[in-house]
């Protein structure tokens, strides 16, 4: 894997990013002082500013840096899966069970999902954000259905599946998997569901 | 009807106007941006008026996530009930309950479908151990009612293969939680019904394979 070196500035920007992340994720956005993440991150009021013009162009930069953070694993995940095996639904099995088991290797339970942080919270009401995050779930989407149209092609389903809503559901189970572990305090519940989605589409494509 | 009759009525009017306005005002925006001021603002109450219902604006939070819950609960109760009374068969009761289960999950008093609990989780450092606990309990006793119900459906159409019937529960919540993430995110139509169906189209498989 390629390392990138961040040069001095990119550094700072990325350790403001991940303290910020780590913040908002615990308490929402609202509730954080630019304060406590400038301390958190180490970094003074002039180093802070200039890497972010205010508070909402950290709201804006913490969601792109998500949403490309997540497309990234799980385009590596799905190259993966398709450099060991070549057929459409197998290679989306084995990605559903490395994704599951990048979950379960977390040192913790998921932090959480800057989009769902964002939706449950007044950050919403931005026009930007809520545009953004529209665009992340539909981007990923369309990245899943894509994979599901060549297995379906290739293994008609058990039963009239809505495709769309299946690739969807890629998304709906991770977000939900999320409170689970969050909501029971512990890590274990959303690797499971991702397991659980994997033999439920194994279930609906697999010949019986 | 006498004046001191009324008076306490009138007190448990207040105390349920001021928990409707403060539900629809975390669902909306959470809990960090919602204030006192505004809420007795809206209810046309002063301080000491909202200090008399609840000690802190933490108080007011877990009243409501308790009241979210004994709701929930009895509503599910009743959905199994009505169901598992028009449907002999227990998988047909349970699929039918799950359709309506994800139906009043849709429905909401705000802009968009949301969950007390779900918007708590993610601000749960503002919150204490009592807290975790109340979430905690949402998620246990949905998981004990439909676990119940896979495990009725097991006993008549024993699944092929070995299933975790609490993962299949949580399953279901997981579903429901994330659908309402999705719908507070993108523009309708709403994706939960569609999202709950293939899971029916699931427990079809599982349970009932030929007529699936």
């Amino acid at each position: 894997m390629a390392v990138k070196v961040l040069s001095k500035g990119e550094a700072t920007r990325e350790r403001i990013c991940a303290a910020a992340e780590r913040i908002v994720l615990e308490k929402g956005f609202a509730a954080t002082s630019l304060e406590e993440i400038m301390d958190a991150a180490k970094v003074t009021k002039s180093g802070f500013f200039y890497h972010f013009k205010d508070k909402h162009d950290l709201a804006k930069a913490l969601l792109q840096r998500y949403v490309d953070h997540d497309t990234r694993i799980m385009d590596e995940l799905f190259e993966r899966a398709d450099a060991l095996i070549d057929d459409p639904l197998h290679s989306y099995l084995a990605f559903l069970k490395m994704f599951a088991e990048v979950m379960d290797d977390l040192p913790d339970r998921h932090p959480g999902c800057m989009i769902a942080s964002y939706c449950y919270q007044d950050q919403i009401y931005h026009r930007e954000i809520r545009q953004m995050s529209a665009e992340g779930v539909l981007t990923w989407r369309k990245r899943f259905r894509e994979r599901l149209d060549a297995i379906a092609k290739r293994y008609p389903p058990r039963a009239a599946i809505n495709l769309d809503a299946l690739a969807d559901m890629n998304i709906t189970i991770v977000e939900g998997g999320i409170i689970l572990d969050k909501g029971r305090a512990e890590k274990g519940a959303l690797p499971r569901q991702v397991l659980m989605l994997r033999d439920l589409i194994k279930t609906l494509f697999a010949p019986a | 009807m006498t004046d001191t009759d009324l008076k306490p009525r009138r007190g448990e009017q207040t105390r349920k106007e001021l928990m409707d306005l403060a539900e629809i005002a975390i669902l909306e925006k959470g809990y960090a941006a919602t204030s006192i001021d505004e809420l007795i603002a809206q209810a046309g109450i002063t301080k000491s008026g909202f200090f008399y219902h609840f000690g802190d604006k933490l108080e007011l939070a877990k009243e409501l996530l308790r009241r979210d819950n004994a709701t929930i609960e009895a509503g599910l109760q009743q959905m199994f009930e009505a169901a598992e009374a028009a449907h002999p068969d227990p998988l047909d009761a349970l699929l039918e309950t799950m359709t309506q289960y994800a139906q009043a999950a849709s429905a909401s008093p705000t802009s968009r479908p949301g969950c007390l609990a779900a918007a708590f989780s993610y601000q749960h450092a503002l919150f204490d151990e009592e807290m975790q606990q109340l979430v905690l309990y949402g998620l246990d006793f949905k998981r004990r009612m439909i676990r119940e119900r896979l495990e009725r459906a097991a006993a008549k159409y024993p699944p092929r293969e070995r299933v975790d019937l609490d993962a299949l529960a949580d399953m279901a919540i997981a579903i429901v939680q994330g659908a309402m993430i999705m719908d507070r995110v993108r523009d309708p139509p709403p994706v939960m019904q569609a999202q709950m169906d293939l899971y029916r189209t699931y427990l079809r498989a599982i349970f009932a394979p030929r007529a699936a």
